[in-house]
């Protein structure tokens, strides 16, 4: 017994030590104030997405249920005389994250604060959420009726059920990939959680502008992801101490 | 297909390419393998004999501003030419109590079949028997259907041949116009068209001097559990000879009356509806008045997420009417059970099997089953 007890002194010991920086690392990686170290570096810049239209404001119809048969329930009458739903914020749609083998190896530890994928005027907020693998993901009803999230992403495969406002599910998730979300009831509403081996990603803020923090020197491929797909990737090498601008006109 | 179809659907391709002009294409094409029994059953598909069979819905709906839109909805099958179902321009939020406003060809405010008319949508395969079974009182379709005085015996005859007129006939798409709004937990509609809920028009033309007039009203009290109620009425034959005596066709009217709920949580659904119809008709001995319960119950429930399994309970019960001198029931009552299970390939293709078991005439008449594997692409 004694001896068990020592094992697992040393186990705690070890994994306080992977554990710390790791969660360090984690916690600091979307975080604009944090500046680089001189054993690690830094990516930011701005994001300019000056080819897309990012002014149309997102369409609210659904032409199977809510524009043809009005008088189905499920929701359908919701849409009618609703008035366009506001264009996401940029802040909401894009995101920027490292691809590296070497970042893939971790360990890194899992943030204890949930994200939140919330459904709120019949779209999901945000419309792209990046979180690391093992990360339990909030998905709470703001609206008055039902929704209905599901996913038949390889990553990921659940379906929530229907639960009314205010009532939320959560979903762990456990393997790395691209999981699309929608609602059943309202097919125009869709999301994409990209589920990351590693905790260097970040989202910008309303006006594009991103910070990257804290990541180990090293070659990378820095990805912006908009909407539903990658948009951009761009090949970077960064040193110890650096802070590197890289910006995306996409 | 029909020319107001065709220039409905020009108008919204041709939209001009304002800043706020918004045009969406969407569709769905179903492709199913069906064996019913070789019955006499008016429920037997094809005799029997084992088929394949395709339909495919075309959407189209142009936003021309935030308060104008056109909208169009083609469908075609592998026994039905091509037909516009829906075209419609509706006006929202157009006054300050909020009224939208709808003109055109549209399904009317009655039940709350909504989006399960659509293959991607409908948990079975059939539509909900009040939509599709065909009764015994002949309509201007039937073969031989469009007498106006029905002999006695022919309203007995027709029992249980599937030649007459629906219920509810199908989506219940007519030409027409429609008020309609929610204010807080309730949702209101009225409109009038040139057919009634028994009578579609496939046509712009009216079958008839009177109008079909339909009013809903809905409650919501609880997210997940809707109510609703509709009531329907007008004349229903067809004026192509006169009516012997002072009456016209436009005084025998048809009226129904339904109640429609909906209610979910969970991994499950429910819907019911009941719908209470009354015809006019003028029979050779006198007219009379032929009565028709209707009604539906069916559920969903998810498995496991892609996997649902579903059950549906339908049926019709008929009334009496006189004939040789005796009442008696004026077709044979249906009970009808359809259920299946469906699984999701991917969210946008659904796959299908179902099994439909009809009785007629209590449980003692002609007996049909159907087996159907449906695909569903929607797109």
């Amino acid at each position: 017994m004694p001896k068990r007890t020592h094992r697992n002194q040393v186990t705690s010991v070890i994994l306080i030590h992977l554990a710390l920086p790791a969660l360090m690392i984690a916690q600091q990686g979307r975080t604009a104030e944090n500046v680089p170290t001189s054993s690690t570096a830094g990516i930011h810049g701005r994001i300019s997405l000056s080819k897309r239209d990012d002014t149309h404001p997102v369409s609210m119809r659904d032409p199977m249920s809510g524009m043809y048969t009005m008088h189905g329930g499920n929701g359908a009458s919701a849409l009618i005389g609703l008035s366009p739903g506001a264009p996401a914020k940029l802040s909401e749609r894009a995101v920027v994250y490292l691809e590296s083998d070497d970042l893939n190896q971790g360990p890194y530890a899992v943030s204890t604060k949930n994200p939140s994928l919330d459904q709120k005027n019949l779209q999901f907020h945000p419309q792209v959420l990046p979180i690391m693998v093992g990360t339990r993901v909030e998905f709470p009803n703001r609206d008055n009726l039902f929704h209905n999230v599901f996913s038949y992403s390889q990553a990921k495969e659940f379906d929530l059920g229907r639960y009314p406002k205010d009532d939320s599910r959560s979903v762990t998730f456990d393997r790395p990939g691209v999981v699309r979300v929608y609602c059943d009831i309202h097919s125009h509403m869709s999301a994409t959680i990209l589920v990351l081996k590693h905790p260097y990603f970040t989202s910008p803020d309303d006006s594009g502008v991103y910070v990257l923090s804290r990541i180990p020197p090293g070659k990378y491929r820095v990805v912006l992801w908009y909407d539903r797909d990658p948009a951009e990737r761009k090949n970077v090498e960064v040193k110890a101490g650096e802070d590197l601008q890289l910006d995306f006109t996409n | 297909m029909n020319r107001t179809g065709i220039i409905a659907l020009l108008c919204v391709a041709t939209l001009p390419p304002t800043t706020s002009a918004q045009v969406l294409f969407t569709g769905q094409t179903a492709a199913q393998f069906y064996k019913s029994a070789v019955t006499l059953s008016p429920r037997a598909v094809n005799s029997g004999r084992p088929s394949f069979g395709w339909d495919t819905q075309l959407f189209v709906d142009g936003e021309v501003s935030d308060h104008v839109t056109a909208l169009a909805y083609l469908r075609a099958t592998n026994t039905d030419p091509i037909t516009f179902d829906y075209v419609a321009i509706r006006l929202t939020d157009v006054t300050p109590l909020g009224l939208n406003f709808q003109a055109g060809k549209f399904d009317l405010p009655f039940g709350n079949l909504g989006d399960r008319r659509f293959p991607r949508k409908n948990l079975l395969y059939s539509l909900p028997s009040i939509y599709e079974y065909r009764m015994a009182l002949p309509d201007h379709f039937s073969p031989g259907g469009d007498y106006q005085v029905i002999p006695e015996r022919e309203i007995l005859a027709g029992a249980g041949q599937g030649r007459g007129m629906r219920l509810l006939d199908l989506g219940m798409y007519h030409p027409g116009a429609m008020v309609f709004g929610s204010a807080g937990i309730l949702e209101y509609a009225f409109a009038v068209t040139t057919g009634t809920v028994s009578t579609s028009s496939y046509t712009s033309d009216n079958y008839n001097s009177d109008l079909g007039k339909v009013a809903r009203l809905a409650i919501t009290p609880m997210t997940g559990l809707t109510i609703g109620s509709a009531y329907a009425w007008g004349a229903y034959m067809q004026a192509v000879y006169p009516i012997p005596g002072v009456e016209n066709v436009n005084t025998y009217a048809e009226r129904a009356a339904e109640v429609d709920l909906e209610f979910s949580r969970g991994y499950a659904v429910l819907y019911g509806e009941a719908v209470y119809s009354t015809f006019d008709v003028p029979i050779t001995t006198g007219d009379q008045t032929l009565k028709v319960l209707g009604y539906y119950v069916e559920g969903k429930y998810t498995i496991i997420p892609r996997l649902y399994a579903a059950l549906r309970v339908s049926g019709l019960t008929f009334g009496d009417v006189l004939a040789g001198g005796i009442q008696q029931p004026w077709d044979y009552n249906l009970v009808e059970w359809e259920g299946g299970i469906g699984y999701f390939i991917d969210r946008d293709v659904l796959l299908k099997a179902v099994r439909r078991e009809t009785r007629t005439h209590g449980g003692s008449g002609p007996k049909d089953n159907l087996t159907v594997l449906q695909l569903v692409v929607s797109y």
